[in-house]
């Protein structure tokens, strides 16, 4: 069992890049070019690993830390679901162990990019914590709706959600659908990253290596979330899981990229405005849920 | 208010000696002492506006420094060159700053290089040199050869500027390298939260000495080609500007054909410079999409440049007299037929993106320049039309082959970078339009005036409408096959200090769309002498702070 | 809606006629008369005389070069002709120069080395007949020839 969910995490991890690879192909060709090879993910975090990184004067240690924390607290968060195989490991409550090791990769990444001292980094940073703040709540209302369906805060009892279907489930996938796109810094919402507004923001300070690492777990965190998005959609023991969660993490992120192609980046403001109405939709989910729909 | 040149004559009579250079052309030699009241009546009294100021170093001749200040009086298509002369024991006169605010940087430029010193001038201090520079040498001088060495003095940690009442604000800077600008300058943004509160400039980082390069060692038909390098994207306009001013000062007759092909060129400048704009203010605003459209139909124009003229941007095609290839009729053909689907595609494509809620919610009521503070700083081309100010160098000024072809100015009154953007978007389709009715009738005829002659220490103005707005030079001949004196004024040099203005009150993220909306060609401004740059806001919240300048 | 970018430097790119590329002179043509080392804007053309060799040196630098081809339109004998090539990195800065040696012809009055063997004979072709000794007297010795028979001789 162990070895079947090293196997999953692992293989998940690797096929990250190539996830991303494909997105930008695709994306190159909406826009009528002939694009990287997909395998240019892989190799640009090749090239990064390979350098030293240069740092500030003022970096500390939580500047230096801070990029393996996080791409440690979102493998663990893999290790939590059962991706092309049906295990994971499993515990009471670890629906809140999830939420929380994704939120704490987001703060972990603010908490580093900050102790870099850089001004940018502050500005990226303040709108990354905004960000994540808003959604979570959203994130909260769409989880606790699942909970209060199935009754339950282990993952594999809730997964999948739809099973049997309610109308609070479905709300509550669709809010969570959407809060996936915004967490994974797709236009217009790759607010705290906006190479030219503020220079990269949170990434601004890091180089080398440590940006490699920081880059891998920001795709990583993406997969995780259509993981979790996957998981509560699909049953897990259909014979045909395997197979429709390898198609389906690389046609979400692809159908996202489709629509991203063709956006500008909203201003921090009026992403959080987008994001408030969400909690008005999610809330109906929760609603719905408490009064047994 | 309804003028005559004769009457202009008149008024400037009373102030010294006027004589009419050439049609639209005016000189008024000038007692220093009523330059500010001469300012006041041609920039705010007449309704004209200030263009530019030139200090040369005239000792050779008279013994005396020289200072023009150059005014346009649109209603009368007239430039009116004044001029008035110090000694160099007593290099100073009276500042027309405080009258006309658009000069503030012109007169300091005239300062670090000529050396005349501008009593009253509200913000005295180096501009283009750079803080290291020795004091007391002026390099625009004739007594300064254009290979000297200096030794240089101690470079400052910081920049320095005037930071009154902004301590305890963020300050975050942007540039000399920033991934919002393509080319080296200095904005210091003083940030409370995400407001900006204030900001302050450094420029002239890529100054090249062209000017000076063009006295000391270039003949008259080289310079053409330094003009050129100005710009990396309006190159071409800089090269026709020098070409009139010196045609201008000779009375050299252009022939018509030529004109014809100048303004073809011209126009398909602009298109392509507009165009790259366009791709670079939605790359800014996020949009990298609209950015990969627009450089796809633009690749069309550039297409047709290289076929025309042999090369995609540096066009090489002035010599002074007029151009060194023509346009035959098979590739003539072909520039119709690709501009008729460049004008679809963009068409097309611009009016989709016009109905992305993003990019309209992100450039509406963003980066205000009121209609006075555009008038005040005498700002050019399509800021100005975008703050209600109908001007246009082709329209009031005409040179080349303007006067042959029917066009219209967009003029918006809102003076956000929405409106900046629509006027270079109506501007694009309108040039295709002239493009097309120049090349269906171009005259036949000779293409350059093979006997040019070129007597010395004449005078002229040359101005063309380049995709930033009016671009002007200012030439005395000299002997030798040299010019004597050879200034080019980019537009962006009156542009650029508009931005501060636009960045008061603004949102920080709206900050690089705020620059970029003034399409700032840094190359141009730095030139002075080489020109060439990139990237636009609200009232500011204190009233002190407007009374204040940038 | 198609893709439109190219595969360069995987496919080689067409240029269109009349693009300026490299400038190449033509050896059998250059006659060394200098004038596309005068009229170019940024000196890449330059030409000396190394009179110990006997040799007239046009030297072009395309390090210096900006492809206006001012030189193409003055050469007298259509020698110096732009190319539509325009991959010019080199490894080395020697292999950016091009050099085209001229043996230098001597005065037939004071002996001074003051213009090419085929400058010379390319004057000459274009002189009236009984002109032609012109072509190998310098410029200084003539003028000294010419104010002589103004100022001396019998008219």
């Amino acid at each position: 069992m162990l070895s079947e969910v090293l196997v999953n995490v692992a293989a998940v991890t690797a096929l990250a890049p190539l996830i991303d690879g494909v997105e930008r192909k695709v994306r190159a060709r909406l826009q009528c070019r002939r694009g990287p090879p997909v395998l240019q993910t892989w190799y640009d975090l090749a090239k990064l690993f390979r350098r030293g990184g240069v740092r500030t004067g003022e970096a500390s240690f939580t500047y230096a830390a801070a990029p393996y924390v996080v791409f440690a607290n979102l493998v663990l968060a893999l290790a939590l679901m059962p991706t092309v195989f049906n295990a994971s490991l499993s515990f009471a409550g670890d629906v809140v162990v999830l939420l929380y090791l994704i939120t704490a990769a987001s703060i972990f990444l603010v908490i580093g990019s900050i102790s870099s001292g850089n001004p940018y980094a502050v500005t990226g940073s303040n709108r990354e914590v905004s960000i994540a703040v808003a959604s979570k709540l959203a994130v909260g209302f769409a989880v606790a709706t699942f909970i209060i369906d199935k009754g339950s805060l282990t993952l594999r009892k809730v997964f999948p959600a739809v099973l049997p279907p309610t109308a609070s489930a479905f709300i509550a996938l669709a809010s969570l659908l959407v809060v996936t796109y915004i967490e994974s810094s797709r236009l217009p919402f790759d607010i705290p990253e906006a190479e030219p507004e503020i220079a990269g923001g949170v990434l601004i300070e890091y180089s080398g290596r440590e940006l490699g690492v920081v880059m891998y777990s920001l795709i990583l965190k993406r997969v995780v979330l259509t993981t979790l998005f996957i998981d509560l959609l699909i049953p897990r023991w259909a014979p045909y899981a395997p197979l429709a969660y390898i198609a389906l993490v690389f046609a979400i992120p692809l159908a996202f990229t489709c629509i991203e192609t063709f956006c500008g980046r909203f201003r921090i403001d009026q992403a959080l405005s987008l994001i408030r109405g969400l909690y008005v939709v999610a809330g109906v989910g929760v609603a719905l849920a408490l009064i047994g729909f | 208010m309804r003028s005559s040149v004769s009457k202009l004559i008149e008024e400037l009579g009373g102030y010294g000696e006027v004589r009419v250079l050439r049609k639209g052309l005016i000189h008024l030699k000038a007692c220093r002492e009523d330059l500010p009241k001469i300012a006041e009546l041609l920039h705010w009294g007449l309704g004209g506006y200030f263009s530019v100021s030139v200090g040369v170093d005239e000792r050779p001749v008279d013994g005396l420094l020289h200072v023009y200040h150059v005014f346009s009086i649109d209603e009368l298509g007239t430039y009116v060159v004044v001029e008035a002369s110090v000694s160099p024991a007593h290099p100073r006169m009276p500042s027309i700053t405080p009258v006309v605010d658009a000069a503030n940087w012109h007169e300091r430029e005239v300062t670090d290089f000529i050396g005349v010193e501008f009593v009253g001038h509200p913000e005295p201090g180096r501009l283009i040199l750079p803080y290291d520079w020795p004091e007391g040498v002026y390099p625009l001088r004739k007594d300064f050869p254009y290979d000297s060495k200096v030794s240089v003095g101690e470079v400052p940690d910081e920049v320095v500027v005037d930071e009154k009442g902004l301590e305890g604000y963020t300050k975050l800077p942007v540039g000399p390298y920033h991934p919002a600008l393509h080319e080296p300058e200095h904005f210091i943004l003083y940030v409370d939260g995400e407001r900006v509160v204030d900001a302050r400039y450094k420029g002239f980082f890529i100054y090249r000495g062209i000017e000076k390069v063009a006295e000391s060692r270039l003949t008259v038909n080289q310079v053409p080609f330094i003009a050129e390098r100005i710009c990396g994207i309006c190159g071409y306009t800089h090269s026709c500007c020098y070409c009139q001013a010196v045609e201008s000062a000779a009375g050299i007759e252009v022939p018509e054909r030529a004109l014809y092909i100048r303004s073809t060129l011209l126009e398909i400048e602009r298109i392509h410079s507009h165009m790259l704009w366009l791709g670079v203010a939605f790359h800014v605003l996020g949009f990298d999409t609209g950015f990969m459209i627009m450089m796809r139909v633009r690749e069309a124009v550039m297409s047709i440049a290289e076929m025309l003229t042999g090369n995609r941007k540096t066009y090489g095609m002035n010599l002074v007299g007029g151009v060194r290839r023509d346009i035959n009729e098979g590739r003539k053909e072909v520039v119709l037929r690709a501009l008729r689907r460049v004008r679809e595609e963009f068409r097309e494509s611009m009016e989709d993106i016009l109905r992305m809620r993003e990019i309209v919610s992100r450039t509406k009521g963003v980066g205000v320049l009121t209609y006075n503070d555009a008038r005040r700083l005498s700002v050019l081309g399509p800021v100005a039309r975008a703050s209600g100010i109908d001007t246009d160098v082709r329209k009031r000024h005409p040179y080349a082959a303007y006067k042959h072809v029917d066009f219209r100015i967009p003029v918006y009154r809102d003076g956000d970078v929405l409106s900046r953007l629509l006027v270079r978007y109506e501007e694009v389709l309108e040039s295709i339009g002239i493009v097309e009715q120049l090349l269906e009738s171009m005259p036949r005829g000779e293409i350059l005036c093979e006997e040019v002659e070129i007597p010395e220490y004449r005078k002229g103005v040359g101005a063309t409408e380049a995709p930033r707005g009016e671009d002007i030079h200012f030439v005395i001949t000299g002997r030798d096959n040299k010019v004597y004196r050879w200034k080019p004024r980019a537009p962006s040099y009156n542009n650029i200090p508009s931005t501060i203005v636009m960045l008061r009150g603004e949102r920080l993220a709206d900050a690089p769309v705020i620059i970029a909306s003034n399409d700032p060609c840094f190359s141009c401004t730095d030139h002075l002498v080489v020109i060439d740059v990139r990237r636009g806001v609200r009232k500011v919240v204190r009233g002190e702070e407007l009374a204040r300048r940038w | 809606m198609g893709v439109v970018t190219e595969r360069y430097p995987y496919e080689p790119v067409e240029v269109p006629e009349g693009f300026r590329g490299k400038p190449v002179i033509d050896p059998e043509r250059c006659v060394g008369c200098g004038a596309c080392a005068n009229a170019c804007p940024p000196n890449a053309l330059t030409v000396e005389d190394d009179l110990e060799a006997g040799v007239r040196r046009v030297k072009l630098f395309l390090g210096r070069c900006i492809f206006c081809g001012r030189c193409q339109d003055v050469c007298p004998v259509e020698a110096v002709k732009l190319t539509k090539e325009f991959e010019l990195s080199a490894m080395s800065a020697e292999d950016l120069y091009q050099v085209v040696e001229l043996r230098l012809a001597k005065c037939l009055v004071c002996g001074r080395a003051f213009t090419t063997v085929r400058l010379a004979l390319e004057t000459a072709r274009r002189l009236p007949e009984d002109q032609r000794r012109l072509a190998l007297i310098c410029p200084e010795c003539r003028e000294r020839m010419s104010s002589h028979l103004i100022s001396y001789a019998r008219w």
